[in-house]
């Protein structure tokens, strides 16, 4: 009997098992969105959408950051919120994860023009479509007004392309995949009554899909997906900070040097790797927006300090270098607002140009060496007020500055010249006056102006460092400056906003460390008289 | 550099004071932070003004080529005072050398260089070239005369004087900004009147004319009018009236029962007709019978015929209260109007006028009645704000009115804003036949008619031609697959050179070469009818092998300059 027992228990096991590995998927076929079975595959689908194929995941999780306010239906994870959308399911979302879909309305005069309560920072989709003339008319009479580029006009600009976008959403157009014959169709197109049996349209996203896409397009996705799922920049934040926790604790503690030298190529691996898989992904040189030179701008500086550091044996540049690129890893991962980091198809003129990405690699370099300059001058100038007022140790640093300076102008020559170079090759002409042609100039010249007066002596020791602290101000104009706040241009690729007010933020800050020093400076100093120049410096001083 | 070896000696005028101070540091280095902050002065006008102001104002002014000419002079006189050739500067040399250079190849492209642009409609074959700098056109017909604008940024006097079309021509001011100033003008029975519009979104003035003379009202929506008898703000649609106009208005919207009234133009008196379908018959008192008959005329609009006293009369209350003829034309001098509130006015709508004498005290009243569709209210205003209740919460203030008078446009010197995208320019030309004289503005917005004689004037780019001709015969646009977004723009053109024939194909970073020319697709458009247009920018750089040349010793020179001067040092010299 128990031998039996055990026999028939078997039985209905297999036929469980049959039934599950069989028969489920089909009877759950229907609900593909919320199958934890398909869960997996779903994510993973690639599909066709801002002129891109990515995974699905991807492009949903892009899309709930845009569109809809930060807790939105947090219970359900991306790809399944997007998913039960676009098949019109919205009133099914809410309910089973007892939530609501809203709109982001940040702005508090979009707030009370849709008559939500003051601070909602939130609208139903069905106020805001019914709500989209009103507020279509409002924007045109800004733009008369000229005042579309105002928060409340932004606000309004950015409301009425996620309402539109949310409508293509719910009607099913917003997104392709390829069916069986490898055509790209939207989902409303695949679920039109003839073109595909019941079922099929579940199998086909299911089953079989990255076979059907062209072997570029089935990397990129799965690269995309690595490269969304272990964000290297990220982890490199957190390596980053150790290594300067561990690169100020060398200087007292001697066994965190080995610490400091292993964080040195970990960060840089991980560095050069993000940078490589979005090379694979985008399949062209990361030289074309905001977003790409700050992180060309964090791999150079923090380069350029680690090879300085060995070069030299002080380990207080690596600190200097650590502190540089977290800053710069910490904008990349964290500043989204001000730096757009999705990867989008390039607009015509930045195409397959080979002058175009040598000339940004050479001035981001020149960038990096510069902030380098920055960084060290104004640790320098912080030890300075803080009491530590040897001469000679600033005359030393002063030396690795101008150094770095001398470097970063030699490569934003290049670069400029290099630029002159794109523009003539595309549009016909070297030079043209152009905001960001004329500010890296003016980086240029000032530090021309700034080595100039060093070859004299009219810059020398703790005036030499401040003065090197506030030419990158200049470089800051030129690089963020111009789109931020300046925006006018042949360069509107790059232009974003959010970004002034953290200019604004460093600039007041250099401002405030200038004048300790200069409150700091004795009035009439008693310095030792000579300055350090070489005889042939000597040579060209007149 | 040869030359500067061959010299043994210092030559003698290296010791002047005045040379001195030019070839030295203490010169140069107020130079550069000049132009530093010339440079700076020039993106942030040009962030407020516009590209085109910068341009005129700052990068083409006498005194930033002033700065750039005391930069280039502190090169090359330091060059000269490093005469004769010492071998521990070479780095200085070569450094300052490779700008001399850049700054003659700058100088060479400045001067025989030119960057235009050339556009191309589909199948017509054009060797015209735009220049970036302005000229003004007169032409009589047959012969065209054209004069280049001065790149200046303000307004200047201009003395030039031709024969054309049997008269005189001079040309007197020239505006490179130019914007309409409001001026007030005496016009009698006209009121004008400024309204602040607000709402809990937006505010915005409007201007309104009442019985301005119809050179000005005809010229409603132009730049140069005084303003309009109506405007749309937003969802708002505003309007004066006559005292008359309003006052039927006043009747008909206290009868709401009725869709619409026919008015008697001879008595003022108006009848209310309901909903009706077919025929409806008025009896007007002393008079024959009306009979009104509705067609419905697609797109929801009614079409209205009024058969009275042997007459027939067209409506379309959607589109005037006046009667239609057979041109379609609005007959002004019919007798009857119709008027269909709900139809004339889709959306929210003020009717505004002014009641001579309306008021106990014997002053002026102001009426308003506003509403939509069959909701109306009136109101008088008695100053200050008058709030439109069940009208999204919208205000009205009367701002500025004044009687008798019309703001009328003047043209003056403007500073531009950066968001307008086409800067007016003006030239005030006076054409003189036989003693009398005609003063008129010639403008780039439209064709300006001379009445004293058959000229026309306009302001465009100037132009110069090609030794060939091109033609357009197809565009094309490709797409980021599944967006609306460009991906690349192709010009596929003929090229027409004497006899000679030869199709080109012209895509972004593939540029056309021939006689010294360089073609660039930069832009293309499309016309109303569709059909795209192509735009190349057509350059000629005389300059190029001089600015690469002196570009790439720049930077070699930059690189041994720093080596030599870090020669001596090693690294570890910098160690504490």
């Amino acid at each position: 009997m128990k031998t039996s027992r055990c026999h028939w228990g078997t039985v209905v096991l297999a036929v469980v098992a049959t039934i599950l590995s069989t028969g489920l998927p089909r009877v759950l076929a229907a609900d593909l969105c919320l199958d934890s079975m398909l869960q997996n595959r779903l994510q993973d689908q690639p599909i066709q959408a801002d002129g891109r194929v990515m995974p699905l995941s991807v492009y949903a999780g892009k899309i709930r950051k845009s569109l809809f306010p930060s807790k939105t239906c947090q219970a359900a994870d991306s790809t399944t919120l997007y998913c039960l959308l676009s098949q019109g399911r919205r009133l099914e979302l809410e309910q089973k994860f007892n939530c609501q879909i809203t709109l982001k309305a940040e702005h508090a005069e979009t707030q009370k023009l849709l008559g939500l309560a003051n601070g909602e920072k939130k609208v139903r989709p069905a106020l805001a479509l019914r709500s989209r003339d009103t507020i279509a008319q409002t924007y045109h009479l800004l733009q008369q007004n000229g005042k579309s580029e105002s928060g409340f006009g932004t606000d309004l600009s950015n409301l009425l392309m996620y309402i539109d976008r949310f409508v293509a959403i719910e009607s099913g157009s917003d997104w392709k995949i390829i069916d069986n014959a490898g055509n790209w169709v939207s989902w409303k197109e695949l679920n039109t009554p003839g073109r595909l049996a019941p079922n099929e349209s579940v199998d086909i996203l299911a089953t079989g899909q990255l076979s059907r896409l062209t072997p570029i397009e089935s990397r990129n996705v799965k690269l995309e997906k690595i490269y969304e799922t272990f964000r290297p920049f990220t982890i490199a934040v957190v390596f980053c900070l150790l290594g300067f926790l561990f690169s100020l604790l060398a200087l007292d503690f001697p066994k965190f040097v080995r610490w400091t030298k292993l964080m040195i190529p970990v960060v840089l691996v991980l560095q050069i790797a993000g940078m490589v898989l979005r090379v694979l992904i985008s399949g062209r040189a990361p030289v074309t927006n905001m977003y790409e030179t700050v992180m060309w701008v964090g791999v150079g500086t923090f380069s350029l300090s680690a090879f300085l550091g060995w070069r030299m044996k002080e380990r207080r540049i690596w600190a200097v270098g650590f502190a540089g690129n977290s800053i710069c890893l910490f904008m990349l991962s964290f500043a989204t607002k001000m730096l757009d980091g999705t990867i989008q198809p390039l607009v015509p003129v930045l195409r397959d140009n080979f002058w175009l990405s040598t000339h940004v690699t050479t001035i981001t370099l020149s960038y990096s060496c510069f902030a380098l300059a920055w960084l060290m001058a104004n640790f320098v100038l912080v030890l300075w007020v803080a009491g530590k007022r040897r001469l000679e140790t600033v005359q030393k640093w002063n030396d690795v500055i101008r150094l770095e300076i001398q470097i970063g102008s030699v490569l934003l020559a290049a670069g400029i010249i290099l630029g002159g170079i794109w523009a003539d090759y595309s549009w016909g002409r070297f030079w043209g006056w152009d905001p960001k042609e004329t500010w890296s100039l003016i980086a240029l010249v000032i530090y021309a102006g700034i080595l100039h007066g060093r070859y004299v002596g009219w810059f020398k020791d703790i005036n030499f460092t401040a003065i090197a602290a506030f030419g990158f101000m200049f470089v800051l104009m030129a690089w963020f400056g111009v789109n931020y706040i300046l925006a006018v241009g042949l360069h509107s690729y790059g232009f974003s906003s959010g970004g002034s007010m953290f200019l604004a933020a460093i600039f007041i800050a250099q401002v405030i460390v200038l004048t300790a020093v200069y409150m700091a400076n004795p009035r009439n100093p008693s310095r030792p008289s000579s300055p350090k120049t070489s005889p042939k410096t000597r040579a060209l001083a007149r | 550099m040869d030359m500067l070896k061959l010299s043994k000696r210092k030559p003698k005028f290296t010791q002047n004071p005045y040379f001195k101070f030019f070839a030295s540091v203490r010169f140069a280095i107020p130079s550069l932070f000049a132009f530093a902050a010339a440079m700076t002065y020039g993106t942030v006008c040009e962030s407020i003004y516009g590209t085109e102001y910068a341009r005129f104002a700052v990068y083409h002014s006498w005194w930033f080529y002033l700065i750039q000419a005391a930069i280039s002079a502190s090169i090359l006189l330091s060059l000269i005072d490093r005469i004769p050739f010492r071998k521990k500067l070479s780095g200085f040399y070569a450094v300052h050398f490779s700008m001399v250079v850049m700054l003659v190849g700058a100088l060479v492209t400045q001067v025989w260089g030119i960057d235009g642009s050339i556009e191309l409609s589909p199948d017509v074959p054009t060797s015209r070239v735009r220049m970036p700098e302005n000229a003004i056109y007169l032409t009589d017909g047959q012969t065209e005369y054209s004069t280049e604008l001065p790149n200046v940024s303000r307004s200047v006097r201009l003395d030039g004087e031709i024969e054309i079309g049997g008269a005189k021509a001079s040309l007197l001011r020239y505006l490179p900004f130019a914007g309409i100033r409001k001026e007030w003008k005496k016009s009698p029975g006209a009121w004008s009147s400024e309204w602040l519009v607000k709402s809990p979104q937006f505010e915005q003035r409007v201007e309104l004319v009442d019985g301005a003379p119809a050179s000005i009202t005809e010229q409603a929506g132009t730049e140069q009018s005084g303003g309009s008898h109506q405007a749309d703000v937003g969802p708002l649609h505003i309007e004066v009236v006559s005292a008359d106009f309003l006052k039927i208005l006043q009747e008909a919207v206290a009868q709401p029962k009725f869709a619409i009234f026919l008015v008697d133009v001879s008595t003022g008196k108006l009848q209310g007709i309901p909903q009706f379908s077919g025929e409806y018959r008025i009896h007007f008192p002393g008079t024959s019978v009306a009979v009104l008959s509705r067609m419905e005329h697609g797109a929801g609009m009614s079409l209205f015929r009024l058969k009275v006293g042997g007459r027939n009369y067209t409506f379309v209350p959607s589109f005037s209260p006046m009667p239609l003829d057979e041109k379609l034309a609005i007959d002004r001098s019919a007798a009857y109007r119709l008027i269909s509130l709900g139809a004339m006015t889709g959306r929210n709508t003020v009717f505004i006028a002014r009641l001579a004498r309306a008021k106990t005290d014997g002053s002026d009243a102001i009426r308003i009645v506003y509403g939509k569709g069959n909701q109306w209210s009136v109101a008088d205003y008695d100053g200050g704000v008058l709030t439109l209740p069940w009208m999204m919460g919208l205000q009205l203030r009367l701002v500025n009115e004044k009687k008798d008078a019309v703001r009328d446009g003047v043209l003056d010197s403007v500073t531009p804003n950066k968001d307008d995208q086409n800067n007016m320019r003006a030239v005030l030309v006076n054409v003189a036949v036989k003693g009398r004289s005609e003063e008129q503005w010639v403008t780039n917005r439209a064709d300006t008619r001379f009445e004293l004689a058959p000229i026309q004037g306009f302001i465009g780019n100037r132009e110069i031609g090609l030794p060939f001709s091109m033609r357009l015969d197809r565009f094309k646009m490709d797409e980021v697959p599944g967006t609306g977004r460009p991906a690349s723009y192709e010009s596929f053109i003929t090229v027409q050179d004497g006899n000679e024939q030869k199709k080109i194909h012209i895509f972004m970073n593939n540029p056309f070469k021939s006689n010294g020319y360089t073609f660039y697709q930069s832009s293309y458009f499309q016309d109303e009818r569709g059909r795209y247009h192509s735009v190349l920018s057509v350059n000629k750089d005389p300059g190029r092998p001089i600015k690469y040349a002196g570009a790439l010793l720049l930077v070699l020179a930059m690189i041994i300059h720093f080596l030599i001067l870090y020669g001596h040092i090693r690294f570890e010299e910098v160690k504490r």
